[in-house]
C-alpha cells in the first residue's frame, strides 16, 4: 500500500522569512525517518508530534510516516490531563516535542523514546493508518480517530480539482497545524501539486501585520482560515496592498457570516469560498468550487468522490429541502476510532458516516447546516464537548458537581458556561479552581462565564 | 474612561481569563500574565467590541501591556 509520503511532489516551505526547498525538505524527512527507525524501542507504531506552526512540523510528519509510524497529530497547549488519556490509548514509541527556535532537530534534546510493549491485539486494524488525531468522537470524549493514507489523499485530491493552484502557487493556511483543516490546505494540497506553501506561526495571531507581511512577500495567491481571523485580519491599515496577488480565500471551521463575506467583496472584490468537513473525513466534506456561484448561506456542495446524504430520525433519506443528519460516502472518510469498535460502529451504517451535524440538500446539490445533533460548542472551529469538559473539571477535588453548556450571547456566537458546585465555595477556592482549570486542561475548553454554587 | 466602562471591560476580561484582571501588573507584559491562546484573545477583543457596541483598531489587540491596552481602548472610546 503506497504510503502518503511516495505521492508527494513537494514544492518549497516558506518560515519565518526564509526558504526551504524541495530537496532540503526532502533529506530532513528522510533523516526524521531513519532517526526513528534506528532508535525506537517499543513495538508501538505511535509516534506523538506536538505540532506547532512550524517548518519541522512538516519535516516531523512525513518523517514519521516515512518510518511506516503512525503520527498522532497533537495540540501542543494540549492539557495535560488530556495528553495523559491519549497515552492511555495510544501508548506511543517516541514523543517529538518541537524546539521553536530553531529549523533543524537536536534529536536528543527533541525526540523522547518511550519502552512500552503492546500486545498483538491491541496493535490490530491498523494497516494503511498514517495519522491519528484526538477528537472528541460522538459523545464528547477524546476519541482517537484513524486517517489513513488513502482517505488523507483522496481529500487532497479532491480539493485540489476545487482550486487552481500550479507550480507557481503559493497558499498559506492561517490556522493551528494540529487541525486537520490547516494540515491538508496548509501542507498536503499544496504538495501534491508541487506547488508552495507559507508556514505562519498561529501563536501570536496579534501580530497580524506581521502575517500581512508575509502574505505580500511570498506572493500568496491562496489563504485559507477561519471567519474570526478573516475579520480581524481585514483591520490592518492598508491590507489592499498586502492582497495584491491573493485571487483565493478559503473558509472553514465554523460558519462565515454573510457581514464578513461582504466585507471581503466589497474591499477586494474576492468571494470567500467556504466548506464544511469533520476530522473523520480528512476532513472536507463540501466546498464552493472556483466557478460555482456562491450561496453564502450554504457550506458549498460535495466534493468530487464523497456523497452526501440527509437521514431523517426514522433513518430514512430525507426529502429534498428537509432537514436531517448530514451522512458522508467516500475514499475521504476515516477507518475508525482505534481502540472503540462500538462508537465505530454507532457512527458507520451501510458505509455512511453519521457526522452528528444537521443539515439540508437543496436542489442543486448546496448543503445548508441547520444545527448539531450532537452536543456540542463550535466555538470558532474549536469544538467543545459539554461531557468532556465536565468529567475533565470534576477531576478537581473541589468540585462536587459541574454542569457545563453553550450560552448564545448576544450577537457573538456562543460561549462555555459553567455551573459548579463547590465543597468549600469561597472567592479564593473559586479563583483556584480556574488556575488549576488553565493549568491542566486544553485551553479553548475552559469556560469563559461561571456560576459557583 | 468612566467606571461603568472599566467595570465592563473588567467583567469581560476576568469572566474570559479566570483571574482578576485588577490584580494584573500595568506594564508587565499582558501574554505573561493572562493564560489565553491567541485565538481566545481575538475573542475577548471580538466580545470587548460587541458589548463596548464599537470596532475597535489592530492597535488594541497589539498592546503589550494593561497600561498600553487601556491607553489605545481610551483612545477608542473618545476618553
Amino acid at each position: 500500500m503506497p504510503l502518503l509520503t511516495d505521492n508527494l511532489a513537494f514544492g518549497k516551505i516558506h518560515f519565518q522569512n526564509k526558504t526551504y526547498v524541495p530537496q532540503t525538505i526532502q533529506a530532513h524527512i528522510e533523516e526524521v525517518s531513519l532517526y526513528l527507525k534506528k532508535r525506537t524501542i517499543s513495538n508501538s507504531p505511535f509516534v506523538f508530534l506536538f505540532a506547532p506552526n512550524h517548518v519541522k512540523t512538516v519535516y516531523a510528519v512525513f518523517g514519521i510516516i516515512k518510518a511506516g509510524k503512525i503520527c498522532v497529530l497533537v495540540d501542543p497547549l494540549q492539557g495535560k490531563i488530556e495528553v495523559e488519556e491519549m497515552m492511555k490509548t495510544t501508548p506511543p514509541a517516541a514523543i517529538i516535542r518541537i524546539n521553536r527556535e530553531t529549523d533543524g532537530f537536536d534529536y536528543n534534546e527533541e525526540f523522547e523514546f518511550k519502552h512500552y510493549m503492546l500486545g498483538d491485539a491491541k496493535l490490530q486494524g491498523l494497516a494503511d493508518v498514517c495519522m491519528i488525531l484526538y477528537g472528541a468522537g460522538m459523545d464528547g470524549f477524546p476519541q482517537a480517530a484513524m486517517l489513513t493514507n488513502e482517505s488523507l489523499i483522496a481529500n487532497a485530491n479532491a480539493l485540489n480539482s476545487c482550486n487552481e493552484l500550479n507550480r507557481e502557487s503559493t497558499s498559506c493556511s492561517i490556522i493551528a497545524i494540529h487541525h486537520l483543516f490547516a494540515f491538508q490546505t496548509g501542507v498536503l494540497v499544496p504538495f501534491l501539486k508541487q506547488s508552495n506553501t507559507l508556514i505562519v506561526d498561529t501563536n501570536d495571531l496579534r501580530s497580524m501585520r506581521s502575517i500581512a507581511t508575509q502574505l505580500q512577500d511570498f506572493n500568496v495567491d491562496h489563504i485559507y482560515s477561519v471567519p474570526i481571523v478573516y475579520y480581524f485580519l481585514r483591520k490592518i491599515p492598508g491590507i489592499s496592498e498586502y492582497f495584491k496577488t491573493v485571487n483565493a480565500l478559503e473558509s472553514g471551521g465554523c460558519k462565515l457570516s454573510r457581514q464578513i463575506f461582504d466585507l471581503y467583496k466589497a474591499d477586494f472584490g474576492i468571494e470567500i469560498h467556504e466548506g464544511y468537513g469533520l476530522t473523520e473525513a480528512s476532513p472536507m466534506c463540501t466546498w464552493h468550487r472556483p466557478h460555482d456561484p456562491i450561496k453564502i448561506e450554504s457550506v458549498g456542495r460535495s466534493l468530487p468522490g464523497c456523497e452526501i446524504n440527509i437521514v431523517d430520525s426514522d433513518g430514512k433519506i430525507a426529502k429534498m429541502g428537509d432537514v436531517g443528519e448530514v451522512c458522508v460516502r467516500g475514499p475521504n472518510v476515516f477507518k475508525g476510532y482505534f481502540g472503540n469498535p462500538s462508537m465505530t460502529n454507532d457512527v458507520f451504517k451501510n458505509d455512511f458516516l453519521f457526522t452528528g451535524d444537521l443539515g439540508k440538500l437543496d436542489n442543486d446539490g448546496y448543503l445548508y447546516l441547520k444545527g448539531i445533533k450532537k452536543n456540542m460548542v463550535n466555538l470558532g472551529g474549536n469544538k467543545v464537548f459539554p461531557a468532556e469538559t465536565e468529567k475533565l473539571i470534576k477531576k478537581n477535588n473541589n468540585v462536587m458537581s459541574c454542569d457545563i453548556k453553550g450560552v448564545e450571547t448576544n450577537g457573538m456566537g456562543i460561549v462555555v458556561s459553567a455551573k459548579i458546585h463547590l465543597r468549600n465555595n469561597t472567592a479564593e477556592s473559586q479563583i483556584a479552581l480556574k488556575k488549576w482549570c488553565r493549568n491542566t486542561i486544553t485551553s479553548y475548553k475552559i469556560p469563559t462565564e461561571w456560576v459557583f454554587i | 474612561m468612566d467606571n461603568a466602562k472599566k467595570d465592563k471591560i473588567y467583567s469581560i476580561m476576568q469572566s474570559a481569563t479566570g483571574i482578576n484582571v485588577e490584580t494584573l501588573q500595568r506594564e508587565k507584559p499582558l501574554r505573561d500574565q493572562i493564560d489565553l491562546d491567541s485565538m481566545q484573545f481575538l475573542a475577548v477583543i471580538a466580545k470587548l467590541e460587541n458589548d463596548l457596541g464599537i470596532e475597535l483598531p489592530l492597535s488594541v489587540m497589539e498592546a503589550q501591556t494593561m497600561s498600553e491596552f487601556f491607553t489605545e481602548l481610551d483612545r477608542e472610546l473618545g476618553e
